[in-house]
């Protein structure tokens, strides 16, 4: 092979590699940055339809949408993720809240599906796409190759448990895979942009949840934006001192990631140190002298929650139906399984 | 029942063994103001947290079947029970906020004490009037500035109606404003309840107490009512407490102390000339900015600010004036939400433009939790990081001058991030001048510092002054700007609205809410007295 071309192909299977790596972290820190990060995991005021509804309501819908984008086909949880993504234009400064939706829901997609395709193995994606039963790690019979990695740069990817061919069948089962986690992460983020800690707290402990579990969850609610807060200054302060110097452009993303996770541990003991402040000023406002709590608002259901629990029951409906009707994937799974326990080497 | 009993205490924590505090006798009585002074790491916080039960059911130790609170044994008896007699409220208003709007938060103690609705919103309204905060009811917690949210904090801890309420330094990290506005809630609260206070600012809280207590080196070495404390000043001054001059004084010449206006006539007919700190503001311009920040519909900043060769510049003002906007706004620190036009000249060069790498070749930057900055393994990588970004190759000799310039040397191998806090904030900044830089900003040095770490900033800058560093100070504290600053800027409501040396600017400062040290009025007997200063 002419020596050349060798390099070339190894050069660029290096930057698809970087894509899959870098581009998510670029979306994040350049278009989203810490402080879009900290706006999407912080609760601000307001009266529009989420805020009105029950915590436990939001929970229940987070809840049931997981359930059903991991029980159906791959384009339902893709409808949820981007069904969720819409109402995010009825939150406080909801265009903004959109962009960076829409930003994370991007950049998640690309990471999983990175993540995911290089390495799943192909009898996987032959069982999943063409319904054939394969043993063979080495056998792409009927799969559709897009890149082939080269040595050398195939030696250190095989570390990394790729797998010697890139095919679009596994593009594909990549973005399968991915679509399904991002429509969870989309309706988290509504609950916890339209929830205070508060809420969350009263609303869990009619449900009797373990009052632990719950000021685990409130710290946690609290402390995530103030995460984004301590690393974005520690983060700047690092590009005072001199790091990443010469970088420039995109490049400097990368750097920014770097000095993202220099700056995890100083940001992480800044924080240790305030939550211990947080449990004592909890602690010495009777926070679990008895089993129980009365509360300054009650907790109401109203018209609204009931019309998004009729969304839940159809979500749950239409999931068995889904099913039914082979655009599910548990029952797939286990058809796909059992066939081919019937017809080993195939 | 007293609302405290500590009897034969020698308290030590589980990991470490030496006792940290023993006590002997120490009772609160109902009704009283009690003051405890003493140096950071001299005991007294370890003191109320015996007191709170914080000591032993958050921080384990030895032995604290010694303390007695209404009645209960502090040990036997949980936290949250503790809690429903003992009110607290700590420094940093920040982390003891749990919840996203005011009303919940103030509501949050009530709650947890089963009490009906009607009570719980009874008490919310009470807390809310006692700290004058009904206008925040409906406010994000996040959105308010430290003064407020400490009143906010207060008025959660009040809702609970504790019969003691310990306050453990509230207002080490508020502007002056929120000072006095926390001391005049205590005004209110003096009589209703038993407080127990501890706090720094000695001259500030005395007006309010009845007793001052002085703990050092795990000691209680005083215990005295406020009325003789005149006769141990000198036990105060060796235990490193900021004792105002006025007071010495006051003991010199057999007067009440809080008669500064006798006191300073005094010292003018006794011919005393006492010594007025040095300012030196002739070296060249070295640099030059004007920053305007804004978001739609705010100007957040629109000032500018000259600096000098070996000069300190302090700028203060408000919380919320815009001050710390100025300073991120000249470092390309702002958020990209933020409009920022800024404009600065280091040495002729124009910064402008240019990005924050760049910017730190010539300036330093020690945020208020400097924590942040430390990123290294050993407090030597720490100091070299700069020096090793910036591809210098022989550096140890200037790591070497620095861990002794900051008295580091035995710490060189030392995790930054497992060091006191007086050694992390020396790490901190000779990590941010190792570099070379000349200019070295630093947004509130004197924040949650007790006297004795304040006086080691003000030798420290004095120190790299004469090596020919500047300084930008961000900071409310007026005694420490008296002391070491050599000019003065104000801003208010995001415009500088005064400046010149300490001297010229406290003459009109109290009118953004600076009020000036005694130290200054002493030294100035021509001025007449403002309010807070005839406080005594």
């Amino acid at each position: 092979m002419d020596p050349l071309l060798l390099l070339g192909e190894n050069v660029f299977s290096i930057l698809l590699f970087l894509f899959g790596l870098a581009f998510p972290i670029i979306i994040l820190l350049g278009l989203i940055g810490l402080t879009g990060l900290r706006e999407v995991t912080r609760y601000e005021k307001n009266d529009s339809f989420y805020y009105r509804l029950n915590p436990i309501t939001k929970i229940a819908l987070v809840i049931t949408i997981t359930g059903v984008a991991a029980v159906t086909i791959w384009w339902v949880g893709l409808l949820l993720a981007l069904g969720s993504l819409a109402t995010y234009l009825s939150l406080k400064e909801g265009k903004r809240k959109f962009a960076l939706g829409s930003f994370i829901c991007f950049s998640s997609t690309i990471g999983l599906l990175w993540t995911q395709a290089p390495i799943t193995p192909y009898p996987f994606l032959q069982f999943a796409i063409y319904h054939v039963c394969s043993t063979s790690l080495t056998n792409i019979t009927n799969l559709t190759p897009v890149w082939t990695w080269p040595q050398p740069a195939y030696s250190f990817l095989a570390l990394l448990g790729y797998q010697p061919v890139l095919t679009s069948e596994s593009l594909y089962y990549g973005l399968q895979i991915a679509v399904r986690a991002v429509a969870p992460t989309v309706c988290s983020l509504v609950l916890i942009m339209t929830s205070t800690p508060s809420d969350v707290l009263r609303a869990l402990r009619k449900v009797k949840m373990p009052v632990q579990i719950i000021f685990a969850l409130v710290v946690a609610m609290r402390t995530v934006p103030r995460i984004f807060d301590a690393l974005n200054i520690a983060v700047r302060v690092q590009f005072m001192r001199g790091y990443g110097s010469n970088a420039r452009g995109p490049v400097r993303l990368i750097y920014m990631a770097g000095a993202a996770f220099t700056g995890i541990i100083p940001a992480m003991a800044f924080l240790f140190r305030g939550a211990r402040n947080t449990a004592i000023s909890a602690d010495t406002r009777a926070f679990r002298a008895f089993k129980d709590r009365t509360y300054l608002k009650p907790v109401t259901i109203s018209r609204a929650d009931y019309a998004v629990w009729a969304i839940i029951v159809v979500l749950i409906a239409f999931a068995l139906f889904a099913n039914y009707e082979g655009f599910g994937r548990s029952i797939y799974y286990a058809a796909l399984g059992s066939s081919c326990s019937t017809s080993p080497g195939s | 029942m007293k609302p405290a009993e500590i009897r034969n205490l020698s308290f030590s924590y589980v990991e470490d063994g030496r006792p940290v505090l023993t006590v002997d006798q120490f009772d609160v009585e109902d009704g009283e103001v009690a003051l405890v002074v003493g140096k950071s790491g001299g005991g007294k916080s370890t003191l109320v947290n015996c007191i709170n039960g914080v000591i032993p059911h958050v921080f384990r130790g030895n032995e604290p079947d010694a303390v007695v609170v209404y009645g209960r044994r502090v040990k036997d008896t949980p936290l949250p029970q503790i809690s429903t007699d003992v009110g607290t409220l700590l420094q940093d208003p920040e982390t003891q906020v749990l919840n996203y709007t005011v009303e919940e938060e103030i509501a949050f103690g009530p709650e947890n004490l089963c009490l009906p609705q009607q009570e719980i919103v009874a008490r919310v309204e009470e807390a809310m009037q006692t700290t004058d905060i009904t206008d925040l009811r409906e406010r994000e917690t996040y959105l308010l500035s430290g003064g407020e949210l400490q009143r906010v904090a207060l008025a959660a801890v009040l809702s609970m109606r504790p019969k003691l309420l310990i306050m453990d330094e509230p207002t080490s990290n508020i502007d002056p404003e929120g000072t006095a506005r926390i001391f005049d809630t205590l005004t209110k609260l003096k009589g209703a309840s038993t407080l127990l206070i501890v706090e720094h600012k000695l001259e500030r809280a005395l007006p309010f107490v009845d007793r001052v207590i002085l703990v050092d080196q795990g000691k209680v070495v005083f215990d005295i009512p406020k009325a003789k404390m005149v006769d141990h000043l000198d036990k105060l001054v060796e235990a490193g407490i900021d004792v105002p001059e006025h007071y010495m004084f006051a003991k010199r010449f057999g007067m009440d102390p809080r008669d500064l206006e006798g006191i300073r006539k005094r010292v003018v007919s006794e011919g005393i000339q006492l010594e007025i700190p040095k300012r030196d503001n002739s070296g060249e311009v070295i640099m030059e900015t004007q920053v305007k920040a804004e978001v739609p519909g705010k100007v957040l900043v629109d000032a500018g600010i000259t600096l000098r060769r070996n000069q300190v510049l302090a700028v203060m003002g408000r919380n919320g004036a815009g001050k710390s906007t100025m300073l991120k706004g000249m470092m390309n620190f702002l958020e990209k939400e933020v409009d920022v036009e800024a404009k600065l000249v280091v040495s002729g060069v124009d910064l402008s433009r240019r990005p924050i790498q760049e910017r730190g070749k010539y300036i330093a930057y020690v945020p208020q939790s400097f924590d942040l900055m430390l990123i290294n393994k050993t407090v030597e990588d720490e100091i070299s990081y700069s020096l090793r970004k910036r591809g210098e190759k022989n550096y140890s000799g200037k790591v070497d001058e620095f861990l002794g310039l900051f008295s580091l040397a035995d710490l060189r191998k030392r995790d930054p991030l497992m060091l006191s806090v007086g050694q992390r904030r020396r790490v901190a900044m000779a990590a941010a001048l190792s570099s070379g830089v000349k200019i070295a900003m630093l947004d509130e040095p004197t924040s949650g510092q007790d006297y004795y770490h304040k006086e080691v900033i003000g030798k420290e800058l004095q120190m790299m002054k004469a090596k020919g560093n500047s300084f930008i100070i961000v900071t409310h504290d007026s005694k420490f700007v008296y002391r070491y600053a050599d000019s003065v800027v104000v801003i208010n409501q995001g415009r500088k609205v005064l400046e010149g040396t300490p001297e010229e600017v406290f003459k009109m400062s109290e009118r953004y809410s600076i009020v000036p040290p005694t130290e200054y009025y002493l030294r100035s007997p021509e001025l007449p007295l403002p309010v807070e200063a005839k406080r005594g």
